[in-house]
């Protein structure tokens, strides 16, 4: 029972990020696409909160935004995109999907970690 | 150092010695000077225990490959289009990696090489489309051709059919410790596609946009 969805293609960021959340007392899930997001979200209820890259393979992180509200029905679950893209177009496509706040690398988890236990919490 | 003479009458000696002497005047200073430093930001990133050196870019019109691995990503906008390579020697990547982006009983995995680089690359240019590729891009001005690409793996050659010079730079990670061999990483740009530097500019809004790293809440 995970409470926070770390997805990305590069294992180097995502263990960073898993570890860096476990380390401060949160139960993490990993996926390496959105699609294997999709799946993990389907098998796993307790998530609260998915952080994810937007460039990745088989399914990107803004189709899998978009998926998890239309597809999941699911629109509680707060998405957070942790991205080296910046474009205001992607992040009106993230808007548009609910997505509550972006990221741009190289990832600073001691400048998001208050605001990423209050969503948790 | 004398390289040449000339004499007001026939400037050619004078031609070819700039040619060859000035080292640049296709790549404007701030695109050299910030491609190094976004750089530099995301190799410290990922190499954290290390010193990154940069050394002075150079120009090259040779199309060898360094190393035995090498990442290579487009790179579009409306003043440019071409690729942007890092090039590293697989053995000396790997030594680092251990400490670095993966854990003690699964290091020397050529995946992990691979893994590390590609998130380089794709930080690298990343920052590059924040920093110099605006907003609101035109793209449809862009005429969207393309040439081949050819690579011949035995003599460790890559052509992308211009004959224009490749921006280069080389950096070099140093282990803090001390215990590993510097390790070097070259980057090279070719804009083979469209070269437009009178329209190169660096996003003003940049600055106030939100720090990288951190959460930005809509």
């Amino acid at each position: 029972m995970a409470q926070i969805l770390v997805v990305d293609d590069s294992s180097t960021v995502r263990n960073e990020v898993c570890d860096f959340l476990k380390a401060n007392g949160l139960a993490v899930a990993s996926a390496v696409d959105g699609k294997d997001g999709l799946d993990k979200l389907k098998s796993d209820s307790a998530i609260k909160l998915v952080i994810s890259d937007v460039n990745m393979p088989n399914m990107d992180g803004l189709t899998m935004a978009e998926k998890i509200r239309s597809d999941l029905k699911n629109t509680t679950i707060d998405i957070i995109m942790l991205t080296t893209e910046n474009s205001p177009a992607m992040k009106d496509r993230g808007k548009a999907a609910g997505i509550k706040g972006w990221i741009v690398k190289p990832f600073n988890g001691a400048a998001v970690i208050g605001s990423v236990k209050k969503l948790v919490s | 150092m004398f390289r040449c003479a000339y004499v007001l009458d026939d400037l050619q000696m004078l031609r070819a010695t700039l040619d060859a002497s000035i080292f640049n005047r296709i790549y404007p200073n701030d695109l050299v000077r910030g491609i190094s430093e976004l750089t530099r930001a995301s190799l410290e990133y990922l190499f954290r225990n290390c010193d990154i050196d940069v050394e002075t870019p150079y120009l090259v019109k040779d199309r060898i490959i360094y190393g035995e691995v090498f990442s290579m990503i487009a790179i579009e906008s409306n003043w440019c289009r071409g690729y942007m390579m890092l090039q590293a020697s697989e053995d000396a990547v790997l030594s680092l990696i251990p400490q670095e982006a993966g854990n003690e009983s699964d290091a020397k995995n050529f995946r992990e090489l691979n893994n590390v680089l590609g998130e380089a690359t794709n930080m690298i240019w990343g920052s590059f489309k924040n920093r110099y590729v605006g907003p609101n891009e035109e793209m449809r001005s862009v005429m969207q051709t393309q040439v081949p690409i050819i690579i011949n793996h035995h003599r460790r050659y890559i052509s992308f059919g211009s004959e224009d010079p490749q921006l280069c730079f080389k950096y070099t990670l140093r282990e803090r410790s001390g215990s590993k061999a510097p390790v070097p990483i070259y980057q090279r740009f070719v804009f083979n596609l469209s070269w437009s530097p009178e329209e190169f500019k660096e996003n003003a809004t940049v600055e106030s946009l939100v720090e990288a790293g951190e959460l930005d809440l809509f």
